[in-house]
């Protein structure tokens, strides 16, 4: 195994603003764009919101807090930080939860891959003044039926992503995101103005933000809303852990998670009244219902490309920035991603180079399948994305095993908010929501009568989801010691510090 | 624009948009002290 000397000096954020700027960019992905404004509207609209913020507070933000405590104090990926956090035996949770976010890697490049395609149509005029929704619903479909298409753009974002993270942090990510990310909410703040300027624009603010209280009671609401929370805050991946190890020593956590949470929500706000307040404004609202009930994919790619025509300067400047919005949000959620399976990568002994080449050659031909077969795609969404559930679980029970009141007082200790038992009941009662969120998810599988719920062959089933996972299960645990042995480090002191250098293995000094 | 949606809209938009100015700003505050106080930065690799 390839260690560094003691004297090599890990790379660092070199301040609170590069690591929240990360931080938001992983957060704020297309799921803000595109789900976020059709699960309101199907969620209740302000009902659905006040769920989400509920669900931010008890889950988002005390998880990503564990992350970081996780991520900080082990200076190690995922495999490491658990084999520091919970002992050697639980190496393999690490695997788990990095595997599962690579699931998401492999697919979310094809999908980055539509955006920048989608992007270059935009700014070449595709979506011109004569163009409806039957020339873009052709295009779309002329598009994914084209594999040399969407393999080539698949191809694109990930070697993108991976000259970023081949730079390094403070020379890719740091000087990356540092742009992108700002950038991308100035982007969706001229979407909104735009939006919100349109005549008729008002029945769409209605449709987003008065609530529908009939829905108060609905269970599939509170799912939807804790569902959407947690795809969408990036807590329980492992990511927020991954940048946690270059987080500086004495870093907040609990505000750099509130503003993490709150950064990540406003996104999902002004991109849901950027959507929604367009389609409202220039179509009628049985257009707008058709729009968000037509997926993620067809409300942005068919039904909201359509519309760009018929708004004052849509075609050259809005419909462009609606899709360079698109691109910003993935490409900063895939260089995490990809970040995360190179610092494991790293971790048991191999240079960031080789690591980064061998991630990005994995990716490519990971995402394959999903280039080539939207079911694949979808099938690889529901079973990682579920996943991830189990993910947060993980790093729940890391704390657990820890010992909630002494990771309460580490993260206490540099913490200007006071991290209270709030934290730790939050932390403690996690099981308990896991089971009712994921019991849940169970249910409506099992009943779906469109699925046979056990076979493992079909999209959504039960079947398929748990066959994926009880391999990762096995093979994780075989490999379980080679995780153990390579993430080797000397054991936490009592209020979480890190006695071990800190330095990173592999990394150039 | 109805009153029940400008009520809503600032409520839950304007609630985010000041939960994120005030945290932004109470960690500008913070990061502004502790450099002040010399514990801000670290050394880096580069």
């Amino acid at each position: 195994m390839a260690r560094q000397t003691s004297d090599a000096k890990r790379e660092i954020f070199s301040s609170r603003f590069a690591f929240v700027a990360a931080a938001i960019g992983m957060a704020v992905g297309t799921g803000n764009i595109w789900r976020f404004p059709r699960d309101v509207g199907a969620g209740g609209g302000g009902v659905f919101i006040i769920a989400v913020v509920l669900a931010n507070l008890v889950w988002a933000i005390p998880l990503l807090m564990a992350e970081s405590l996780l991520g900080s104090r082990s200076r190690l990926g995922t495999i490491g930080a658990f084999r520091a956090f919970m002992g050697r035996k639980f190496a393999w949770m690490g695997g788990f939860m990095a595997v599962v976010t690579v699931g998401i890697l492999f697919y979310y490049t094809v999908i980055c891959g539509w955006a920048i395609r989608y992007f270059v149509y935009a700014v070449s005029g595709k979506f011109s003044s004569g163009v409806g929704r039957k020339q873009t619903q052709q295009l779309w479909d002329d598009f994914v039926g084209n594999p040399a298409q969407t393999l080539l753009f698949h191809v694109v974002a990930a070697l993108l992503v991976g000259f970023v993270v081949l730079r390094g942090l403070k020379g890719g990510l740091e000087k990356v995101l540092n742009i992108t990310v700002p950038m991308l909410f100035v982007v969706l703040v001229l979407l909104a103005i735009r939006a919100m300027t349109l005549t008729g624009s008002d029945e769409g603010l209605r449709y987003l933000f008065v609530p529908d209280w009939s829905k108060m009671l609905d269970g599939e609401m509170w799912l939807g809303a804790f569902v959407q929370m947690a795809f969408s805050t990036g807590a329980g991946w492992g990511l927020y852990l991954t940048y946690s190890v270059y987080m500086r020593k004495k870093e907040d956590f609990a505000l750099n998670s509130g503003i993490v949470v709150a950064g990540n929500h406003l996104a999902s706000m002004l991109a849901g009244i950027a959507v929604i307040c367009t389609v409202f404004a220039v179509q009628s609202p049985q257009y707008a219902e058709e729009a968000v009930a037509a997926g993620d994919q067809g409300l942005m790619f068919v039904y909201l490309a359509a519309l760009f025509g018929q708004i004052p300067g849509g075609t050259w400047f809005f419909g462009p920035l609606f899709f360079l919005v698109l691109v910003l949000a993935g490409l900063s959620s895939l260089i995490a991603m990809m970040e995360l399976a190179v610092r494991n990568v790293i971790d048991l002994g191999v240079k960031r180079k080789k690591a980064v080449v061998a991630i990005v050659l994995l990716t490519l031909v990971g995402g394959v399948p999903s280039a080539l077969d939207l079911d694949v795609l979808t099938n690889q969404d529901n079973v990682w994305g579920v996943g991830l559930l189990i993910s947060g679980l993980f790093a729940a029970i890391a704390m657990m095993r820890f010992g909630l009141e002494r990771a309460r007082r580490a993260l206490d200790l540099t913490s200007d908010f006071k991290v209270g038992a709030w934290w730790k009941v939050l932390i403690g009662l996690f099981p308990l929501m896991f089971a009712v969120v994921f019991g849940w998810f169970m249910y409506l599988s099992i009943t779906d009568s469109s699925q046979t719920w056990y076979d493992p062959f079909q999209t959504f089933s039960i079947g398929t989801m748990v066959l994926q996972w009880t391999v990762l299960f096995v093979v994780m645990l075989l490999l379980n010691n080679l995780f153990a042995r390579k993430t080797s480090r000397s054991s936490l002191t009592t209020d979480g510090d890190e006695q071990a250098s800190p330095t990173h293995q592999g990394e150039a000094v | 624009m109805d009153a029940e949606t400008v009520i809503w809209t600032l409520i839950l938009f304007g609630g985010t948009v000041l939960a994120v100015v005030w945290l932004g700003y109470v960690a500008w505050r913070k990061e502004r002290e502790s450099t002040a106080d010399g514990n801000g930065a670290e050394p880096s690799a580069e």
